[in-house]
């Protein structure tokens, strides 16, 4: 497949699931809970976002403020191309591409803490800075559940470790894995109940001071990033594109959706957990348990 | 085949497109904002002094703890992809890495790093 | 159609934002507006195109007013809500009805400045610079010293000593009135160093002007059905509860609070119950509120309410009222004193207010120039318990972490309306 191809198959992926996610979180969190209107509030709520002028504040870092969404948005991409969509490429795909999914994830911190630094404001910058410590506490036991649906499959390239689950998926062999890689994907995402970088609590933290189209641009990076870490969720533990009857491509969209809308139900309903008891949570709990699923997963791998 | 390339062409070609319509947009809107307008926002109050400043960062032990940990990731990598092939040994050995950093973490527990106020 | 046209129509029917300013006698009022249909409640003025003024002001509050004004995005309308005298900030509406209606106004208001039919609002402020230029080179980091000049008008931080006695930066920065998460009118001056508070001091001006009487300024002066008295706690309490579970997070069961307050009966002991049981599966106790806020117990808690009765004083101005004796009325208390027990206990009070108004009967109580508010214990003539919890404030808060200081100002429960004028919410 050429680049091309790839770019719009990824777009196609990201600009589909954000509207996913856009739609359940209203059907979750709305009030109205009009079923009609929220299959058409993303695309109101967007048009609203294009025409409102958008703001700055007295001495910003404009080139941060414009580097963050954009920073985003190409997170989220990369960490998609690695992912077979529709079935087994022809020439294998990306050979590491798990790292480069890590390492892409890892760097999302990049973009939250210049997007929250650049508007030279108190409240966006406590956000960027609460999310460092986040993303440092949970970035290992992250990293330590997608690495070990690579023992048994023994590569790293995305596209065998879903065709290592051809009899078993890795959900049921490795059953901590999807747990722990959700709740630090969420965090990742800073999505509810771990959205604390844009808790209430800072008046919108690191969002408090954009508008219009930069809060567009960032909201639409956010739910691409969103769709990434549900895809991938899907690729190494349901077993990517693997599935009956239906086209490959279908069963990547179905296991992401599904995904993406358990996301969307945990971020509307539990409370937004502080920050301390985060980091304690990521290393005291988390840590651990991704280190038993390691060597529990290893051992049952030999 | 699919390279790196081709991750790497996606994410130069959005970085530069999306960067680049920000700026455009920037510059084409309307910049007469008043100086009001730009005061950053703090309920309502008006700011006595720039927002950046030298952070003081107190959850900075639980960072270097979090790159030793990190450093370990990386030899995880390829220890995972040779696992099967080595077996055992390589379980041992690689639990006894872990161990000795998860005693780091401990400390770090008990002297509670992973708190700051 | 152009493009622009295109996104004109789509976007003129679309859920409008709306960043509140709220003063007396308006706070229950905009439980309900939201979750009107159409209308967002934004937390900052940048992402809303409509302010709302609802109740009534002091003179004080123009200023913050017209800033939050000039900081919305727009395209920019301001909307009334039975706004008095004196007037904030010319208004294109003033509805006093009830949430529907508003809610209609201001859908109608967006429609017109989005579409075009009406002008957007220009600023308020004047256009000058808050101080002169300083300093030398693009961003005044060209004055004396590594630090030196001031851009903007705005110095860079001080340094300061912190707990450790390390000299680090530290920055003083006022947040308020109108700050999603303090209660309307609530401004502190906040010295941070990183996320931590190192001192705080509040900015006492008064900005919320009290709104009309109510049940409990009633019971003041002439003996109240127990009923009303009790019912009106219940709403209150559930209402509290509404507050602290949104700036949570956890919107849903903010939503689920909210109407209960708004629709409950007495009796319906079950449905509050039920209520704080959700609560704690969202792990409120657990992730959020435990261990947070805690009141030593070296403060003079007598009189506080919920507050002082959270942390164990058995301490009720009912207790000795013959009516509530009648009808077996017995303090609930908690221990620990932290925001998670001021949470249980009001939890606790309004099923005990929905029980107590259901076996009250024709009981009337107080009357006796004394009462026992939801926020505590009110006495005619005299500042009511948020006099004294916004000036415990400074001792208790130092040392938080931002989100920390935020959760235990909220489950203090300070109503700005009651704390110049010594009256009682309503």
């Amino acid at each position: 497949m050429t680049t091309l191809g790839i770019g719009i198959q990824v777009a196609a992926m990201l600009v589909g699931g954000a509207y996913v996610l856009a739609v359940a979180d209203r059907l979750i969190g709305g009030s109205g809970s009009n079923v009609r209107s929220a299959f058409s509030y993303p695309v109101k709520r967007l048009s609203f976002l294009m025409l409102q002028p958008v703001t700055t504040t007295e001495r910003p870092d404009l080139a941060a403020w414009i580097l963050a969404p954009s920073l985003l948005l190409g997170l989220a991409a990369v960490g998609a191309v690695s992912i077979p969509i529709g079935g087994p490429s022809p020439g294998g795909d990306i050979p590491a591409g798990l790292v480069l999914f890590g390492a892409a994830m890892l760097i999302v911190l990049v973009a939250v803490f210049i997007f929250g630094w650049a508007p030279n404001s108190v409240l966006p910058m406590i956000g960027g800075y609460r999310f460092a410590a986040m993303v440092l506490s949970i970035g290992i036991p992250f990293s330590l559940v997608v690495l070990t649906t690579a023992i048994p499959a023994e590569s790293l390239s995305v596209g065998t470790i879903v065709e290592s689950q051809s009899s078993l998926w890795y959900l049921l062999v490795q059953p901590l894995g999807l747990p722990i890689y959700l709740i630090t994907a969420a965090a990742i995402a800073f999505w509810g109940p771990f959205d604390l970088p844009e808790g209430t609590d800072l008046a919108g933290g690191i969002v408090a001071e954009a508008s219009g189209a930069r809060l567009a641009m960032w909201r639409f990076a956010r739910a691409a990033l969103m769709v990434t870490l549900s895809l991938m969720g899907a690729a190494v533990f349901l077993g990517g594109y693997l599935g009956p009857v239906l086209p490959g491509w279908l069963w990547t969209v179905i296991k992401t959706a599904v995904l993406l809308i358990l996301l969307a139900l945990t971020g509307r309903t539990m409370a937004r957990i502080r920050v301390q008891r985060f980091v304690w949570f990521g290393w005291v709990v988390l840590l651990p348990l991704a280190l038993v699923d390691v060597f529990v997963s290893g051992w049952v791998a030999l | 085949m699919v390279g790196i390339g081709a991750a790497l062409i996606v994410f130069v070609a959005l970085l530069l497109t999306v960067g680049a319509a920000q700026w455009v947009w920037a510059a084409t809107g309307e910049n007469d904002s008043t100086v009001p307008e730009r005061v950053p926002f703090a309920g309502g109050a008006e700011p006595e002094f720039h927002a950046w400043n030298r952070f003081h960062i107190r959850y900075y032990a639980m960072a270097l703890l979090f790159l030793a940990f990190d450093m370990e990731m990386v030899f995880m990598y390829p220890w995972a992809v040779v696992f099967v092939r080595q077996g055992l040994l390589a379980l041992i050995e690689m639990l006894m890495f872990i161990l000795i950093l998860v005693v780091g973490m401990v400390y770090a527990w008990r002297e509670k790093s992973f708190e700051w106020d | 159609m152009g493009l622009k046209a295109r996104l004109v129509h789509l976007a003129r029917t679309g859920e409008v934002p709306v960043f509140a300013v709220v003063g007396g006698g308006y706070r229950s009022a905009m439980h309900q507006l939201r979750h009107a249909d159409g209308i967002r409640i934004v937390t900052s003025p940048r992402h809303a195109s409509v302010l709302l003024i609802a109740g009534t002001f002091t003179e004080a509050a123009t200023e913050t007013v017209n800033r939050v004004h000039d900081q919305m995005a727009g395209p920019r309308v301001t909307v009334g809500w039975g706004h008095r005298e004196p007037m904030l900030a010319p208004t294109r509406a003033n509805p006093a009805g009830d949430t529907s209606e508003i809610a209609a106004v201001i859908r109608r208001q967006f429609h017109d400045v989005v579409t075009g039919a009406i002008q957007p609002e220009p600023p308020l402020l004047p256009d000058v610079d808050p101080v002169e230029w300083r300093g030398v080179g693009p961003y005044g980091h060209g004055g004396t010293g590594m630090t030196g000049g001031t851009p903007y008008g705005r110095p860079l931080a001080l340094r300061a000593p912190d707990r450790d006695g390390l000299e680090l930066d530290q920055v003083p920065v006022t947040i308020g009135p109108w700050f999603a998460g303090f209660p309307p009118g609530l401004a502190l001056r906040v010295s941070l160093q990183g996320d931590v508070a190192q001192a705080v001091e509040v900015v006492t001006t008064s900005v919320v002007s009290s709104g009309p009487p109510g049940v409990f300024t009633r019971a003041l002066h002439e003996p109240t059905p127990i009923r009303d008295l009790e019912m009106a706690r219940a709403r209150h309490h559930l209402e509290w509860m509404a507050d602290t579970l949104l700036i949570a997070g956890a919107d849903r069961l903010s939503l689920r609070a909210d109407r209960l307050a708004e629709t409950i009966q007495p009796g319906d002991v079950e449905h509050v119950t039920r209520l704080t049981a959700a609560a704690r599966r969202s792990l409120l106790r657990l992730m959020t509120l435990r261990g947070v806020g805690v009141l030593s117990a070296d403060i003079d808690m007598v009189g506080l309410g919920p507050v002082a009765r959270a942390a164990g004083f058995s301490d009720d101005r009912r207790t000795p009222e013959p009516a509530y004796r009648d009808i077996g009325f017995q303090p609930v208390t908690h221990d620990v004193g932290d925001a998670w027990a001021r949470f249980a206990q009001r939890a606790a009070e309004a099923a005990q207010a929905v029980d107590l108004a259901a076996r009250a009967g024709s009981h009337r109580a107080f009357g006796s120039g004394e009462v026992e508010a939801p926020d505590g214990h009110h006495q005619a003539g005299e500042t009511g318990p948020a006099d004294r919890l916004t000036s415990m404030l400074d001792a208790v808060l130092p040392g938080m972490e931002w989100g920390d200081l935020v959760t235990t100002v909220q489950s203090l429960d300070i109503d700005m309306e009651s704390v110049f004028f010594g009256r009682p919410p309503t």
